[in-house]
């Protein structure tokens, strides 16, 4: 299984967040409010074509809607094995940080 | 305030529909509108126009990383699929290629060489200022542009003119031997010229300085390779060589030998030597002379021209219809078709013109051939293009394949192309007489050139296999129905007609050159150059010269023995009449004139017509017997010329005889009036006749004379005629580079009908095994094969006749002696190229016709 790069983790994590409500929209709403920047769609497309190519989200259409101009929306949701993805993400971080969270924050050197 | 029913900005939306990948721009769409609206509701319509184009600038790039990242992967199969083609069909594809390549190496040999043509005289720092003053005078009636002016023109333009910065003289003169201790030199020539002549161009001195360099009048200034010639590795600076009949000259400067340059310089010496040796440079009644200037920056030609035209009126009051005009320097190697430009060597504006014809011609059989391979094979991409099609490619996306495909080619080829050119340019600048450099000269302009090359190329000669490949209908070919399209194949008759026209126009083309050559070389002269032995008249013996004739003369093999100032084709000088009988008042008329010794005219087999030769029982005739040829007679209009007067400057004499006109000048020029008088005091060569049988023991013979009368020097000589053909060093060139670009423009288009006819022949397999399963025989099968092809190219036979005299009556048109274009440079060629056309064809014909029927209607 290969390693996500941040963009992907960010984007895996926020569908996994979302639950049912993994759209577009709203995805891109949770990550922008999250990392308090501007996040493109381009940017979001582009990770979510990759996750589903490697497996770790599904997609599944919804009813056209006028709200969109007519068109209908893809809803993302998570797998097992995105499940396991972000998992290893986490413990991959969590290992490297070795519990030293507090102390890149209180200054100094080392 | 309410938004609803606002819609996202048109344009925006348009400019995301491009951007994004076609995929999700549904998606986006979609999204954005969702939030647009939203936006309208909460933050009001202004807001949400803004934000919308903001995210859609912000989305930008990674759209485009999308995009490039898929178009790679795209690009990455077409490669894949490229090379299978490729090796799939090995033989065809380097047919191809190589047919290409070929052709591009003729492009990248030609283009060499027009650009070292189009060099000459650039090297020069004050080039666009430099020009050459030249007469414009009415010669008997028609204006004529001779190159040569008299040799005081320059320091009187100088003195007259103070635009004028400077003005120097040239004349080139042979003869003469150089003696450097107990070595002989005979050089070709001596460039005669002011020290100005350094100062107006700009060649390299190794050694001496180029303000002080021929300020004395012995002076001598080398070319780098005489230099190291005559001493070796000795220091040249200083040393002394003594001229046979003249003083000594001390070298003062080396220069390094010019190239490209149409002043070709080997020893430059004073022009005050030239007064030195007996000539008269402050007459203005010979012109004999080349005169260069240099003017300040920012004046033009045209201007100083207007200022000099009349310049001569106040040296000369006599002359009112000469003018002077000015050439600018860079026009005269290759734009000058002036008369007498014989201090230079000039080449043809339409010698670059006709290669670069050729280069074009050339490369378009190479393409159209290209063409006609990919197309032929089409059936074997038909599966692949409705696939693709099916997949859901888009026309333009295969056009882009196809053409991707065939640049990659062109690429190979250009490879290829490159080290054909590096393998052949030896022989080249042997066929050329130049020293192209191009593996050893490579620049980044020329890598730059080449890639270019490869992309047009690949671009012009894929477009239309592209277009024709791309255009197949799915469901057609997806059902394996052969097609066998009259536009196709009308579209291929084409091509091959294209190439056999070009190649035939190439053919013809060059049989006439060849012809003219021939004709140029045989012509009647009026006289027998061959077997006369030529040499320099030394000054040991010019005393003894009776003396000497007789010793040679006793030898029986030795015919006949006379002397002469110029060898025929060389420089003879044109002097002006100042008075005949019979002349209106203010008529011009100039003459060319020649120096001989007696028996001039039985030695070189001229026929006198009228009158009589000069002879030693009429002693006057040393002093005032003149004669002229017919071309004078017929110019001056006299009736009976025989016993008339004539002078010229600081010479007068009557006229005892008229010579049948003969070539003194090139074949390429008309016989001019001519006058000869017997002067052995001026004359520089001996001519002898010897007899055609055991020349080898007659040349011993003069040796032998030589050696009894001359010390120290010794005896060398050259033979007439080659003398004389050494002119025809143009024609001889250009024929032999024609006829090299021809036979590979056959080449190429043979190649090409050989893969179309292979290819044929493939497609016909079964129907050939039916017929002969019926009966048919082998010959009946191969005509029926060839019938198409032959036909082929008995059209372009037709059509490029018209073409190929056209081209030819424009080039003989520069020759004032040319050959007849007859019938059979037309027929020659045509039958040649059927011959080539139906020997390639039938051999595939006949290897399909001979294969095995049960064999080929196996064939499924």
């Amino acid at each position: 299984m290969k390693d996500l790069n941040l963009t992907e983790e960010m984007v895996l994590l926020a569908v996994w967040k979302l639950k049912e409500n993994a759209y577009g929209v709203t995805i891109r709403r949770q990550l922008s409010d999250s990392t308090k920047r501007i996040f493109p769609y381009g940017t979001l497309y582009s990770a979510l074509d990759k996750l589903t190519r490697h497996g770790y989200v599904t997609r599944s259409e919804s009813d056209p809607e006028p709200v969109r101009g007519g068109r209908s929306k893809k809803f993302y949701s998570i797998t097992p094995r995105g499940v396991e993805a972000l998992r290893g993400a986490l413990q991959l971080r969590q290992s490297m940080w070795d519990g030293e969270t507090e102390a890149i924050f209180s200054g100094g050197d080392g | 305030m309410r938004g609803k029913g606002k819609k996202p900005p048109r344009a925006a939306q348009f400019l995301l529909k491009r951007l994004a990948n076609r995929r999700e721009t549904g998606l986006i769409l979609g999204d954005l509108e969702e939030e647009f609206n939203d936006m309208v509701e909460s933050k009001g319509p202004f807001r949400a126009f803004f934000w919308y184009w903001i995210l859609l600038c912000i989305s930008t790039p990674s759209f485009v990383k999308e995009h490039i990242y898929w178009r790679m992967i795209m690009i990455r199969n077409y490669l894949k699929i490229a090379f299978r083609n490729i090796s799939k069909h090995k033989w065809y594809s380097s047919m191809n290629i190589f047919g290409l390549a070929i052709g591009m190496a003729c492009c990248i040999l030609i283009l060499l060489f027009v650009q070292d043509e189009l060099k000459y005289d650039r090297f020069h720092e004050k080039g666009d200022r430099i020009g050459r003053v030249v007469t414009e005078f009415e010669l008997n009636g028609k204006k004529t542009l001779s190159a040569l002016t008299q040799a005081p023109l320059a320091q009187s333009l100088q003195d007259d003119f103070p635009e004028i910065l400077e003005a120097a003289t040239f004349n080139k003169r042979g003869g003469g031997l150089l003696r450097y201790i107990d070595k002989v030199f005979q050089p070709r020539s001596f460039q005669f010229t002011d020290p100005s002549f350094f100062r107006i161009f700009s060649h390299e001195f190794l050694k001496g300085d180029p303000k002080t360099a021929l300020e004395n009048p012995h002076s001598l200034v080398l070319t780098d390779d005489i230099a190291e010639k005559y001493f070796g590795t000795e220091e040249p600076m200083g040393k002394v060589l003594e001229v046979d009949n003249g003083p000594g000259l001390q070298v003062t400067g080396v220069i390094r030998k010019p190239k490209n340059t149409h002043i070709d310089l080997s020893h430059v010496v004073s022009i005050q030597l030239y007064r030195e040796l007996g000539q008269d440079i402050d007459t203005w009644q010979t012109f004999n002379y080349t005169t260069y200037i240099l003017i300040p920056e920012g004046t033009q030609f045209e201007e100083m021209e207007t200022k000099i035209a009349s310049h001569m009126d106040k040296y000369w009051r006599e002359d009112n219809n000469t003018k002077f005009r000015i050439q600018p320097l860079t026009r005269i190697y290759l734009h000058s078709n002036l008369s007498y430009d014989v201090h230079t060597q000039t080449s043809s504006i339409l010698v670059v013109y006709l290669l670069s014809m050729i280069a074009v011609f050339v490369l378009i059989i190479a393409c159209v051939n290209f063409m006609n391979l990919s197309t032929a094979r089409y059936e074997r991409r038909a599966r692949e293009v409705g696939l693709r099609k099916v997949i859901g490619a888009h026309r333009r996306q295969l056009i882009f394949q196809f053409i991707g495909e065939s640049i990659v080619l062109a690429g190979l080829s250009v490879l290829i192309a490159a080290f054909l050119v590096e393998l052949i340019l030896p022989s080249f600048n042997s066929l050329a007489l130049k020293e192209l450099r191009f593996f050893s000269s490579i620049g980044f302009s020329t890598v730059l050139g080449l890639v270019s090359i490869a992309i047009l190329t690949g671009f012009i000669a894929g477009s239309y296999p592209a277009f024709f490949l791309s255009g197949f209908k799915p469901v057609a070919t997806l059902k394996g129905t052969p097609r066998n399209t009259g536009k196709g194949r009308a579209m291929r008759r084409f091509l091959v007609i294209c190439q056999f026209f070009v190649s035939i126009v190439l053919v013809i083309s060059t049989v006439l050159v060849y012809k003219q050559l021939r004709f140029m070389q045989n012509k009647n002269l009026g006289y027998d150059k061959e077997h006369v032995v030529c040499f320099n008249l030394n000054p040991q013996f010019k005393d003894m010269y009776d003396s000497f004739k007789n010793e040679l003369l006793q030898n029986p093999s030795i015919l006949n023995v006379t002397a002469i100032q110029n060898i025929p084709n060389w420089a003879w000088p044109s002097y002006r009449l100042t008075e005949w009988d019979g002349r209106e008042e203010g008529q011009e008329f100039s003459m060319r004139h020649g120096a001989v010794e007696y028996d001039f005219f039985e030695t070189m087999k001229m026929e006198i017509i009228k009158g009589r030769g000069f002879s030693r029982a009429f002693p006057a005739d040393r002093n005032s017997s003149l004669i002229i040829n017919e071309e004078a007679v017929r110019q001056m209009g006299m009736e009976d010329p025989i016993g008339k007067e004539m002078a010229m400057i600081g010479y007068k004499g009557r006229i005892i005889g008229i010579v049948k006109d003969f070539h003194f000048d090139t074949v390429r020029q008309t016989i001019t009036p001519l006058v000869l008088e017997l002067a052995p005091q001026t004359t520089q060569f001996m001519l002898a006749r010897i007899s055609p049988r055991d020349i080898p023991n007659s040349l011993q013979a003069i040796e032998r004379t030589w050696g009894n009368f001359v010390k120290g020097y010794n005896f060398s000589f050259v033979f007439l005629d080659a003398a004389i053909d050494r002119n025809y060093q143009l024609e001889i060139r250009l024929g032999q580079i024609v006829t090299f670009f021809t036979a590979l423009a056959l080449f190429i288009a043979c190649l090409g009908l050989f893969g179309l006819a292979s290819f044929t022949a493939e497609r016909r397999t079964k129907e050939i095994g039916i017929r002969k399963a019926l009966g048919a025989g082998v010959s009946s099968v191969v005509v029926l094969l060839s019938k198409e092809f032959t036909k082929w190219v008995l059209v372009a036979c037709l059509l490029a006749c018209p073409v190929a005299y056209f081209i030819s009556a424009k080039l003989l048109n520069q020759y004032a002696y040319r050959t007849s274009i007859g019938i059979f440079v037309f027929i020659l060629p045509a039958l040649l190229s059927m011959l080539l056309a139906i020997l390639t064809v039938s051999y595939q014909a006949v290897r399909a016709a001979m294969t095995n029927p049960a064999k080929s209607l196996r064939y499924e």
